[in-house]
């Protein structure tokens, strides 16, 4: 992709990263500063962190307040009331370049990656990395190192700037800055997060400066914080959070679902209409294609194939006029490739063989529209085609001759736009026309309707008509030539390496392949955008109810602060005391996971049975499609329980940094 | 366990000022022994009790238990030292409200991670010692004041610990049921060597305590001229 587009975008992620960087550390600073809340909020806004961040961590250093440095704060320190530990933010940096390297060397030297698949390599040591990085922040800095791993993060998004050619080698798909964009955003987003978790886990079993793994009274404590204070089965605040993150989950699993079922009714209607594989020979002479369709029906992994012909034309009824795509098929094996038989709507796809047994209406059905029409001048053309073709011009036999008309399938669209029913004659016009006297003639046939399919896309429907492979031959003047031959294969997502099989069969040049996604790439690049505008969105959902979780169990941890004081001076360590809320936010988050799943798949389930109506005009589709993918609800499952964790340790790090006599002076 | 406080000092910071409570505090407790505190409210009897106990961080001073500097550990050591060698009991009890009886005196058994059934089996010798075995899976809610006092008496004594540290324990009781507490306290002091320092406002109570501290804004002394007594206070500016 165009390197400078790359470049900009690369820029654009980095800045904001900087941004945020820049704005949290402005409000730590604050907060060691000990200014005020809002001092720290109105620091962190973009424009202003830009000025504030270093004022204020300036003004940290300088005066701290003596009551800060008395409770070992500062802003180089650690521990909690510590802003930006640099040594941890020097082991952050190095662990999770070892990491990216190591992935990127991995994914090069040892597995022979490259281009896109690097990505992933790289991705696995970040996360790699990243989990270590932040795990050995939080021992050096005695705290869930959030700010540092923040700066990691940030000082990361400088490097696809910095090395922009070595990066776009890994980016070979998509043309967009946004997809690139989007992809750095993920890419930063996964080792934020791995430096967070990392991070908890540091802190959660290393934070008293003893490895402590243990993890019993905590869970035991933490569960029954689920229930109310007058020993109720279940706290009010406990159904409050499960049912929030239970609606966040059932959306998700939802709106993913119905996504799925309107991707997957695009891939059937696309794949039924067309064929996964084409193989093209370079030149206009064909003619060898039944030995082509020999030689490759034996390939692994093909289903079928079958030879076709098409062109563009313009076809006409009586009533109207309209461009199509004509396609020669053979009638006999087109069934083995796709789904033309099975969409025929009415009339006999056999019939294309058969003309003569195309059942012919006695009375031409009234058509109640005025029959001068705007286009009737380019009728008349047509209409003059056709009578010079009847003299003789071209190869058209004479209407009313002992030779029945061929017949001809179109859509159901189409059939509508012509006013033409099974039966009927409709005339097709080929603007590739012999050579005569005053320039070009259009050489035109008429056709009998024998059958009228409906693929459920509207642009097949209205556009793809369908004649025998014969008679588009002789129409086209090909002397038996083929536009190619068509596949259907076993698995479309493997169709690279069928299609170089295929041609190793046919001895390669002069053949070429043609895969579905080089045929369909604007459709399916568009679709690739949608799903990630879709990801993102459904990111905001998830996020939302995050934070949710988060606010619940704040209130929680407030709720509970006598109780946490209590528990330390019993001797719980702020690990045990973080411990136990992790436990509650993991018990929510699993139980409103367990039921917003249950509940999105048995929403899917009654929209599947009982059907939700849309209006086909405007979708083109009767019902609103639905399809659980069960890999995707399981990755929902562990998205959300992955994120009501992260809610978690906020909340929890507040519970577990609560002073043992904050709860005791009062009842 | 000798409990040893140095030049002790604590100060509170609101809104940029500083709330001096305690002004050098120095005094020498030795192991065994049995010592009341009491003082004019808002003296900082609660707040050198706190400090002493590792609840909260002197501004200045040390806290120095058996010779060890109790604030230069690591978290965890503090956490496990109050765990293992430090019982509370404060003024409004504290139990765990969604927890019985015998789960809030195990607690303590099961923060230092000891075997489940014995530490259930020491719940429930404490609670029948505290006359409650007829309550073990009564809930704080389900029990009278009186009752949980003696079930966060037996939570304290849960790990056997060197030091009872208890904020007026009596405060809200009756003048026979606190008595009923204070014999608790004696008796484990006889028994067991129990060091034990009792803040409270009740001087008949006071007066049955071999070693007798007083708090005020002089300072903290023996108000009975005991032998062991070192206390003063240190750079104390009275108040005009
Ligand atoms: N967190 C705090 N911030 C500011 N001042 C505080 C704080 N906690 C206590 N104080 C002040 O410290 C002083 C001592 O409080 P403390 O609770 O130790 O008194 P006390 O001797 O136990 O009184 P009482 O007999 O009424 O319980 C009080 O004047 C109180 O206002
Ligand atoms: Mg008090």
């Amino acid at each position: 992709m165009d390197p400078s587009v790359q470049l900009m975008a690369a820029v654009g992620v980095a800045a904001a990263a900087w941004l945020l960087a820049l704005g949290f550390l402005a409000a730590r600073a604050a907060v060691v500063a000990a200014l005020p809340l809002g001092v720290a909020v109105v620091a962190a806004l973009p424009p202003v962190s830009l000025i504030a961040a270093p004022l204020l961590v300036g003004m940290a250093v300088a005066r701290l307040p003596p009551d800060v440095k008395a409770r070992n704060g500062g802003m180089w320190k650690k521990g909690a009331e510590g802003g930006l530990h640099p040594g941890a933010l020097a082991a952050g940096i190095a662990l999770v370049l070892v990491g990216a390297r190591a992935g990127l060397w991995v994914g090069t030297a040892v597995l022979g990656w490259s281009g896109e698949p690097v990505q992933s390599a790289v991705v696995v040591g970040l996360i790699v990395g990243g989990f270590a990085g932040g795990f050995v922040m939080a021992l050096l800095a005695r705290r869930v190192a959030f700010l540092e791993g923040l700066w990691v993060t940030a000082l990361f998004s400088l490097l696809p700037v910095a090395l922009a050619d070595q990066a776009s080698t890994m980016f070979t798909y998509g043309t967009a800055a946004a997809y690139f964009a989007v992809i750095l955003i993920t890419g930063l987003l996964i080792l934020g997060l791995s430096l967070v978790l990392g991070g908890s886990f540091g802190f959660l079993f290393c934070g008293d400066g003893e490895f402590q793994a243990g993890w019993g009274y905590e869970g035991f404590i933490g569960r029954r914080f689920l229930m109310g204070k007058g020993g109720d089965v279940v706290g009010i605040i406990t159904v409050i959070s499960v049912l929030a993150v239970a609606v966040g989950t059932m959306a998700m699993v939802v709106v993913m679902s119905v996504m799925n079922g309107f991707s997957t009714d695009l891939r059937t209607k696309i794949f039924g209409a067309n064929a996964h594989l084409l193989v093209l020979k370079y030149g206009s002479d064909f003619t060898e294609y039944n030995d082509v369709v020999e030689k490759t029906k034996k390939v692994p992994g093909v289903l079928g194939a079958t030879p076709f012909v098409l062109n563009e034309v313009m076809v006409s009824s009586d009533t109207n006029l309209t461009g199509a795509l004509l396609k020669g098929i053979d009638a006999d094996t087109i069934n083995t490739v796709t789904e033309l038989r099975k969409n025929i709507d009415k009339g006999e796809l056999s019939h294309l063989k058969h003309p003569e047994s195309i059942a012919v209406p006695k009375a031409k059905p009234i058509v109640d529209d005025d029959p001068k029409k705007p286009d009737e001048a380019l009728k008349e053309a047509a209409d003059d085609a056709i009578a010079k073709a009847a003299a003789g011009v071209g190869s058209v036999p004479a209407l009313g001759s002992d030779r029945p008309l061929p017949g001809i399938v179109i859509g159901v669209e189409m059939a509508k736009n012509l006013k033409v029913f099974v039966g009927d004659v409709m005339n097709v016009v080929s603007p590739v026309g012999e050579l005569g006297p005053t320039g070009p003639i259009p050489k035109a046939r008429a056709f009998r309707v024998a059958a009228i399919f409906y693929s459920g896309m509207y642009e097949y429907d209205s556009k793809f008509i369908y004649i025998d492979i014969n008679e588009a031959q002789d129409f086209f003047t090909l002397k038996g030539a083929a536009t190619g031959v068509e596949y259907k294969l076993d698995d479309v997502d493997n169709v690279q390496s069928i299609a170089r099989e295929i041609l190793r069969a046919l001895g390669g040049y002069p053949y070429r392949t043609k895969d579905w996604m080089e045929m369909n790439r604007n459709l399916f690049s568009a679709l690739k955008l949608e799903k990630i505008a879709m990801f993102i969105i459904l990111n905001f959902i998830v996020i939302v109810a995050s934070f949710l979780i988060a606010a619940v169990v704040i209130v929680f941890v407030i709720e509970k602060s006598k109780e946490i004081s209590i528990l330390k001076t019993m001797g719980a360590t702020d690990t045990s005391i973080m411990k136990i809320f992790v436990t509650y936010g993991i018990t929510v988050g699993g139980l409103g996971t367990a039921l917003g799943i249950a509940l999105g798949v048995g929403i899917c389930w009654v929209i599947k049975t009982f059907g939700i109506g849309l209006d086909p005009g405007v979708y083109y589709i009767s019902d609103l499609p639905v399809h659980v993918e069960p890999f995707e609800v399981f990755l929902v499952w562990v998205a959300a329980l992955g994120l009501s964790y992260l809610a978690t340790i906020y909340p929890a790090l507040l519970a577990a940094r609560m002073k043992p006599v904050e709860g005791l002076r009062y009842e | 366990m000798k409990i040893e406080a140095r030049s002790l000092s604590k100060h509170y910071w609101l809104n940029g000022h500083q709330i001096p409570v305690l002004k050098g505090i120095d005094v020498s407790i030795q192991s065994g022994e049995l010592v009341s505190l009491t003082g004019p409210s808002g003296a900082g009897k609660s707040t050198l009790l706190h400090v002493l106990g590792t609840l909260d961080t002197p501004s200045g001073g040390d806290v120095i238990m058996d010779g060890v500097d109790v604030w230069k550990q690591t978290p965890a050591g503090i956490a496990r030292f109050r765990n293992e060698r430090i019982g509370f009991v404060f003024q409004f009890h504290h139990l765990l409200p969604e927890f019985t009886a015998i789960e809030n005196v195990m607690m303590p058994g099961r923060v230092a991670r000891r075997p489940w059934a014995e530490v259930e089996q020491r719940a429930r010798l404490l609670l029948t010692e505290v006359g409650l075995a007829q309550r073990l899976e009564h809930r704080p809610g389900e029990l009278s004041g009186g009752e949980q006092q003696r079930v966060a008496l037996a939570r304290a004594l849960m790990n056997d610990p060197k030091v009872l540290l208890a904020d007026e324990p009596t405060g809200n009781l009756d003048e026979s049921t606190g008595r009923g507490i204070h014999e608790i306290i004696e008796r484990l002091n006889k028994d067991r060597g129990l060091t034990a320092i009792v803040v409270t406002h009740n001087p008949r109570l006071a007066e049955r305590m071999p070693r007798r501290l007083h708090l005020d804004k002089e300072g903290l002394r023996d108000s009975n001229g005991g032998v062991t007594l070192k206390a003063k206070q240190a750079g104390a500016e009275a108040a005009p």
